[in-house]
């Protein structure tokens, strides 16, 4: 498996200001961490790919979490948890149950938060970011799969999608609504 | 002996979690970039912390935010290396979650003196 690559598409799923600050370290010390790991086992290695991938997934949705927190307060469920919930049903072949609950819990470092403003958002926002978050479960899915060709596809897609979602955003200027929450 | 517990302020005076105190300890000692801070915080905690780069990064990012920890500027590194350090902001912070643990140890070891009846 092409861990670096995985690890590269899994990197878009933040978003842009977030990979412009941090993407080229990150993959700087993923690629250190993972020589280490390497020479210690391919257990050890399984191990320390696992957690690195699931770190990155629910790593993302906090991150958008934090960018959309008032624009989660409709659906109860803030993109973190949204996305934790989406990472527990995805249990790679081949990985126990035990392991992948404890990797899961390993990472689960997040911070995730419910908000506390009960301001109603348009429909399209909150439907757009569900179709996010519906495209990134089946990308981390065709990721674990290793189907590559997929996982571009739907990176494809969910960068499309952030982009029409960062439009909505604009067009009922949620950041002057954000600061008047 | 009465031990009053007072209730947090606000987000400052909250206890740290795990990873970001084991961050700002790691930066206590210098400025470090990322891989050296999972190294660090591995040895730190004995082996038993490893953090995935998710983590750590979304760790910095919040730290950096309340500027707590700040970039470093190393002039004979590339971008792809870039150190942090701790701010005045972060040790002060680190400092009082020493105390708040320190605390917390006296009250634990006192009640553990009491032998149960």
């Amino acid at each position: 498996m092409d861990l670096k690559r995985a690890y590269d598409i899994l990197l878009r799923l933040y978003p842009a200001d977030y990979r412009a600050l941090f993407a080229a370290e990150m993959l700087t010390a993923f690629e250190e961490a993972a020589e280490e790991s390497r020479g210690h086992g391919q257990a050890v290695f399984a191990r320390f790919a696992l957690a690195e991938l699931a770190g990155l997934v629910i790593g993302a949705g906090a991150e958008w979490g934090a960018k959309f927190t008032p624009v989660i307060c409709r659906s109860n469920i803030s993109p973190s948890a949204a996305a934790y919930r989406l990472l527990q049903k995805m249990r790679p072949p081949g990985v126990s149950r035990d392991s992948f609950y404890k990797i899961i819990d390993l990472v689960d470092e997040s911070g995730m938060r419910m908000s506390s403003h009960q301001s109603a958002l348009p429909d399209e926002v909150i439907e757009s970011r569900e179709r996010v978050l519906i495209i990134l479960s089946r990308l981390v899915d065709a990721i674990f799969n290793h189907e590559f060709e997929k996982a571009r596809f739907y990176s494809d897609q969910e960068s499309m999608e952030r982009e029409n979602l960062r439009l909505l955003w604009e067009k009922y200027k949620i950041d002057e609504w954000w600061q008047a929450c | 002996m009465r031990h009053v517990v007072t209730q947090p302020k606000d987000a400052e005076t909250r206890p740290l979690s795990e990873p970001v105190l084991l961050i700002l300890m790691s930066l206590a000692e210098e400025p470090r970039h990322g891989y050296a801070l999972i190294k660090d915080i591995e040895t730190l905690s004995n082996g038993r912390v490893r953090l995935s780069t998710g983590t750590l990064y979304g760790a910095l990012r919040r730290l950096l935010n309340d500027r707590w920890i700040a970039r470093f500027n190393q002039e004979d590194k590339s971008r792809e290396k870039q150190a942090y350090k701790l701010t005045p902001m972060g040790r002060r912070q680190l400092e009082l979650e020493l105390d708040r643990m320190k605390q917390l140890t006296r009250t634990a070891t006192a009640r553990l003196r009491i032998r149960p009846v």
